[in-house]
C-alpha cells in the first residue's frame, strides 16, 4: 500500500534534511506507530504521503514514494485526497470556516469529491456518531470546544473512507477518556475496512495497545522499525528523547532488582503489565 | 470559541425559503431603483414602502431597523449638516453668522441619505435572510469559481477571528507586563506589540488551512457536489428575470437622463 525508498526532503531555506533516506514499507490494514522526539521528521513523513512535499512546501526532495499505486512527489495532494486521509495537530486549522454546521463541515470534503448527496447524508451520521459529536451535529463548528474541533477534524476525515489514514497525534486535545474511546473506534473502523494507518502519538501506551509495528525516527532517518512492543520497550528510545511507559519502567526497575522473572517483552500497558505480573 | 459570525436569521415565512439568486437579484433591483431615482421622496418611499415591509413579513423587522440606524444614523446626520451648510445654491433656509444653510444642500443630503438608507437597507434584509455559504453555492452553480466563493465566504469570518485573536494576544502581553491602557502615546504603542504576533499567527493558520483544504480535496479537479438542496422554482425564475429587466430599464433611463443636454 505504501512504498518508500531512499526519501530525502529538505524545507527551504534550511540545510539539515527533514527526511533522510527514509525507506518503509506498509502493507494493506497495517496500524504503524510512529514515535521521535520533536524535529525527528514525523510529520515531514505524513507531509510526504499525503502529497504535499514538494507541491505545498517546496523544498528540495529526493526519492521514489508509491502510495495507493500513485506518486504523491508528482500526483500532489489533490489527486491522493479520498485515498489518503490525514489528521492534523491542530484542529482549528482544519476546520474550512465556509461551513455553518458540523454535519455541513463533515461533508465538506464529500462534496469537493463529487459524491452524490444522496450518498452523503448516511456517511456523515456514521462518522459524526464514530466520535461521538452526533448529538452537535446542527451546531457551528466555531462553537466547539478544543476537543470537540479534533473529533470533528477526525470525521471529516474518516468521512471520506481513505485506504490510508495518516493521523499526526489526533487525540492531543481530548480528555484521555475521549482520547481512549476516539482512539478505540478508528481501530475498529479501520480494522474493518482494512485501512492502512500510520500513527504518530506521544502517548506510547495507546500506541501499543492499536499498533501491530511501530518506527522510530531521529534526525530524519528510521533507526528502528519492528513489532510495536519490542520496540516501544526498547532501552534506546531513552536517548533518542523518547519517554517509554510507567509500566515499562516500573518493570524494567522490577526484573532489575530480581523481583520478577525476566520477561521476552517488556509491557508497554497496563494490560500488558497485569498479565506479567500474574 | 466565537460562533460564527452571521447576520442570517432563519425563519420559516418571508424571504428566508426564497433561493438565494431570487433575494440577489431583489437586492441588485432595489439597488438599481435607488441610484436610478433622483426625487428623495421616492428613494425613501422605496425604503418605506418595499424593504420594511419585507423586512416584516420575513420576521426581522427588529434587526432590519437597528441595523440599518445605528449603521448610519451619526453619518447621516453629518451628511445633512456638512452638505446643508457647503452644497453650492441660493435658496438659503437659515443662517449661522456667515455660513448659510441652504435648501439644495438639503435637497442632496437627503437624496444621497435615501440612497445609502436604500442601499444598506437591501444589503442587510438580502443578509439577514440568506446564508452566504448557499448564496455562493447557488453562484458556484452558476458558473463562479468554487475558490472565490470560498474566499467570499471565510472572509466574513476574518474580522471577528481577529478581534478574539486580538483579545488574547493583548492579554498575554498584558500579563508580561505591556501597559495597554493610559494616554494615547500608551495605546499607540501597545499596538506595535500586537500587530506583528496578531499577523504572523493569522498568517500561519490561513497556511494551515490551506494545506488542510487540499487534504480534503479542495483543489481536486472535477465536478463538486452539495450537501445543501437549494429550492427553485419556475415562479421565481420569471421573478429574476422581470427584476433584471426593470433593473436595467431603470439604469438605462437613468443614464439617458443624465447624457441628455440641459
Amino acid at each position: 500500500m505504501i512504498e518508500v525508498n531512499d526519501l530525502s526532503y529538505t524545507y527551504p531555506g534550511t540545510t539539515r534534511p527533514a527526511l533522510d533516506k527514509v525507506s518503509l514499507r506498509l502493507g494493506e490494514g497495517e496500524f504503524v506507530g510512529v514515535v521521535g522526539a520533536n524535529g525527528s521528521g514525523k510529520s515531514t513523513l505524513c507531509y510526504a504521503l499525503a502529497g504535499f512535499l514538494p507541491t505545498l512546501y517546496q523544498g528540495e526532495c529526493h526519492g521514489q514514494v508509491q502510495v495507493a499505486g500513485l506518486d504523491p512527489i508528482r500526483a500532489g495532494p489533490s489527486a491522493l485526497a479520498g485515498t489518503v486521509g490525514f489528521v492534523f495537530q491542530d484542529p482549528f486549522s482544519q476546520i474550512s470556516g465556509a461551513r455553518f454546521s458540523l454535519e455541513e463541515e463533515v461533508a465538506f470534503g464529500l462534496e469537493n469529491l463529487g459524491l452524490p448527496r444522496e450518498q452523503m447524508a448516511g456517511r456523515v451520521k456514521e462518522a459524526l456518531a464514530l466520535v461521538g459529536l452526533s448529538d452537535l451535529a446542527g451546531r457551528s463548528p466555531f462553537e466547539l470546544s478544543g476537543g470537540e474541533q479534533q473529533r470533528l477534524a477526525l470525521a471529516s476525515i474518516l468521512v471520506l473512507q481513505p485506504q490510508i489514514l495518516l493521523l499526526d497525534e489526533p487525540t492531543s486535545q481530548l480528555d484521555p477518556v475521549g482520547a481512549k474511546k476516539v482512539i478505540e473506534s478508528v481501530d475498529a473502523l479501520t480494522a474493518e475496512r482494512r485501512t492502512t494507518v500510520l500513527l504518530i502519538e506521544q502517548r506510547l501506551e495507546w500506541m501499543a495497545a492499536h499498533a501491530d509495528r511501530a518506527i522510530v525516527l531521529d534526525a530524519g532517518r528510521v533507526v528502528a522499525d519492528g513489532p510495536a512492543r519490542e520496540i516501544l520497550t526498547a532501552p534506546s528510545l531513552d536517548a533518542l528523547g523518547v519517554r517509554r511507559t510507567r509500566y515499562t519502567l516500573a518493570a524494567e526497575s522490577a526484573v532489575g532488582r530480581r523481583l520478577i522473572p525476566s520477561p521476552d517483552h517488556l509491557p508497554v500497558t497496563l494490560e500488558q503489565a497485569a498479565v506479567l505480573l500474574r | 470559541m466565537s460562533p460564527a459570525p452571521s447576520l442570517y436569521l432563519p425563519q420559516p415565512t418571508g424571504l428566508q425559503p426564497l433561493h438565494p439568486l431570487t433575494k440577489l437579484v431583489l437586492t441588485l433591483t432595489v439597488l438599481s431603483g435607488a441610484i436610478s431615482l433622483a426625487d428623495p421622496r421616492y428613494v425613501f418611499a422605496t425604503y418605506g414602502l418595499i424593504l420594511v415591509p419585507l423586512a416584516g413579513w420575513s420576521r426581522i423587522l427588529g434587526p432590519f431597523l437597528r441595523y440599518s440606524f445605528r449603521a448610519l444614523a451619526p453619518f447621516l446626520l453629518s451628511l445633512v449638516i456638512i452638505q446643508g451648510f457647503f452644497y453650492p445654491g441660493e435658496l438659503v433656509i437659515f443662517s449661522l453668522g456667515p455660513f448659510h444653510y441652504k435648501a439644495e444642500g438639503l435637497g442632496f443630503a437627503l437624496l444621497f441619505s435615501g440612497r445609502l438608507l436604500v442601499g444598506l437597507g437591501a444589503s442587510l434584509l438580502l443578509l439577514l435572510t440568506t446564508r452566504m455559504d448557499h448564496l455562493m453555492q447557488a453562484l458556484t452553480q452558476r458558473g463562479l469559481s468554487a475558490q472565490i466563493a470560498y474566499i467570499v465566504v471565510t472572509t466574513l469570518q476574518i474580522i471577528p477571528r481577529f478581534q478574539s485573536r486580538g483579545e488574547a494576544i493583548f492579554d498575554a502581553q498584558r500579563a508580561r507586563g505591556l501597559k495597554t491602557e493610559g494616554s494615547l502615546l500608551r495605546r499607540a504603542r501597545a499596538l506595535f506589540f500586537l500587530v506583528p504576533p496578531l499577523l504572523f499567527s493569522s498568517l500561519m493558520e490561513t497556511d494551515a488551512r490551506a494545506v488542510a483544504l487540499e487534504a480534503r480535496g479542495f483543489g481536486k479537479p472535477g465536478p463538486k457536489t452539495s450537501w445543501a438542496v437549494l429550492t427553485d422554482s419556475g415562479g421565481q425564475r420569471i421573478v429574476r428575470a422581470l427584476c433584471a429587466v426593470a433593473a436595467l430599464a431603470m439604469i438605462g433611463i437613468r443614464l439617458a437622463a443624465v447624457a441628455r443636454p440641459r
